[in-house]
Parts: C-alpha cells; structure tokens; sequence
C-alpha cells in the first residue's frame, strides 16, 4: 500500500496524468497521495509517526518548485536537505545526550515495563545498542538524501513547471524508490532486527 | 533552587543511565554528574558557593582518581549526616566494615535499576 501511495502512483501520475489533465493538476495529485499516506498513516497508528511533518514539508517543497517555477536545482536541493536535515538532527539528539533514536525504538518494542527489572550494566548496553542504531540509521538516511539529489540532478533538468518536468519528476520517483528507497528501507531493516537482537541478547529473552 | 543528587562514577555509560532513572522518577531532584573525585569536589564547591542543599550523594567505591568512601567521609566533614550510597563490584571486609562505620549504605553491584531507584527514595526519606 505504502509502495502503491507514496512511488507508483505519483510516478505514473506525474508520467501519464501530465499530458491528459494538465500540468499543475498531475502535480498536485502526484505530491498529495504521499501526504494523504502519512496523515492516513497516522490516523491509523497509536501514535503519530514522527517523520510526517517531514513527508508534508518534502511535498510542499516539491510543490513550490513546480508552481513558482523554480530551477531544478532547488529539486535536487531539496531532496538532498530533507533527509540530511533527519540525519543531523538524529547526531545532535545524540551529541546532547537525549538520542532521538530511543523513543523511536520504544515505538516498535516497549522498553520501559523490562528496564527497571535490568541491572544498571543491562541498560547501559541497551542504550549503547540504541545508539549505535540511531547513528547508523541516521548515517543511512543522511546517505539516501545524497544520493536522492545526485539522482535528481542526473534525471530532472527541464524547467519547473513544464509537462517536461512532470516526466522527470515522474522517472525521479520511480528510479528513486528502486535505487534508494528500497535499499535504505532494507538497512533500516536489517539494522532495526539487529537491534533487537542485541536488545534481547542483553535481556536475556525474547522481547515481545 | 532544586535539591541535587551526586552521583560519581567513571563510567559514564552506566551514570547516564542511573541519572535518567531518576530524574524521572524524581523530578523534585537535580541530578549532578561527577566522572572522578575531582570533578565531584569541583561539583560540591560550586554547589556550596551557591548556597544550593545537597540532598544524597551515591558513588561508586573505585574511581579512576580515588576511593568513594573516602570521598564520601571528606564531603560529610563538610556537610554532617548527608545521606549516602557507596556501590561496589568487589571490595574486602575493610571497607564494608568502615562503610557501617561511618553510616554509608552499601550496594553491591550488578544492582537492578528498580533496586536502585529504590534505595535512592530510601536514603532521601531517611
């Protein structure tokens, strides 16, 4: 569903929807079926993902390079910051000693009821796994922000606004999500499964 | 101005992890780092120069620049009857004898976070 709303969609839309709606419209609904996403994402869930103000800020930044007909430049900018700007933010939580990575992770597997029953030792070494992952994670998301940018400077150079832009927005989303939203996903992944490991390695159990 | 706990450790792992255990579970409380004897003499000055009260000092025995029940007997020269928690992985009958001596609760580690928390509240209600 989320690969459906948030790549395959906008994609086709923003290739096809272009030449029989109009510019601005396939734009439009290209850039709100992400949003939707997140803000059904969070309707769905206990609590609200943390990263939607940065799924609504991508769109919108994505929207006003379109509409105010900006240099494809700032397209590239802008894909580039977005992520980069998660990924500083994930190494200052850490630098101040509050890593943002711990209440993320005790989203997905509640830690609090299991720490008091640890030794001191135990929980230092599940926040020094916690923040391993939050330096990790943040590192690979700083990374696809690079490498999203390098994407969009190679494919998008028409000018904002124009059914030439739309197509290349168009191949952006659909290259993007194979070369960088699929593989950044699966570090996610893979790094997430490790923590827990890690975590239960510690706890000496399962963690349910 | 809020009453501050001490805590003194080398290793700082471990203190982050006792000071944000109980500045949560006791927000009345400041929590003070301390990473030796030095910088915990440094943290008391500061403490007494500005007329802040220092309502329990917990530190580990073994320190990188010195002895935490030594420490601890020097700071309750200054300021008598200061609750205090001395913790330990090993140590002989001296100081387990000397730490009843002087009034000094005695933790033997690992301890279980719940544990400590617990023991904190105990000295602080003392």
């Amino acid at each position: 569903m989320e690969v459906v709303l948030v790549a395959v969609l906008p994609a086709v839309i923003l290739t096809w929807g272009t030449t029989a709606w109009g510019t601005g419209p396939a734009l439009a609904l290209a850039l709100a079926l992400p949003v939707i996403h997140a803000v059904w994402s969070r309707a769905a869930s206990v609590a609200p993902s943390p990263f939607l103000p940065f799924v609504v800020l991508g769109a919108l930044a994505t929207a006003s390079v379109g509409w105010f007909a900006l240099s494809p430049v700032w397209f590239a900018a802008k894909e580039a910051l977005l992520p980069v700007g998660i990924g500083l933010i994930f190494a200052v939580s850490d630098a101040f000693g509050r890593p943002l990575i711990v209440p993320l992770f005790e989203r997905l597997v509640e830690l609090g009821p299991i720490r008091p029953g640890l030794t001191v030792d135990q929980n230092a070494k599940i926040d020094g796994a916690l923040r391993t992952l939050g330096r990790m994670w943040g590192g690979a998301i700083a990374l696809s922000g690079v490498a999203s940018g390098v994407l969009a400077l190679a494919i998008v150079h028409s000018e904002a606004g124009t059914e030439a832009f739309n197509l290349e927005l168009g191949r952006h989303t659909a290259w993007s999500w194979g070369v960088i939203t699929l593989p950044t996903t699966l570090v996610t992944m893979f790094l997430l499964l490790r923590t827990v490991r890690r975590v239960e390695a510690v706890v000496g159990r399962p963690l349910t | 101005m809020a009453a501050r706990i001490l805590l003194v450790d080398d290793e700082t792992d471990l203190i982050e992890v006792l000071a944000d255990a109980l500045a949560a579970r006791l927000p009345g409380f400041v929590i003070q780092r301390a990473s030796s004897v030095a910088d915990a003499e440094a943290a008391v000055a500061s403490l007494d120069a500005s007329g802040t009260e220092l309502a329990l000092v917990v530190s580990d025995h073994r320190l990188g620049d010195g002895d935490g029940l030594k420490f601890i007997a020097s700071l309750r020269a200054r300021h008598p009857g200061l609750p205090a928690i001395l913790y330990t992985g090993q140590a002989g009958p001296e100081v387990v004898a000397a730490a009843s001596a002087a009034g000094v609760r005695l933790l033997w580690k690992p301890i279980r976070l719940a544990t400590w928390i617990a023991e904190v509240r105990a000295a602080l209600e003392a």
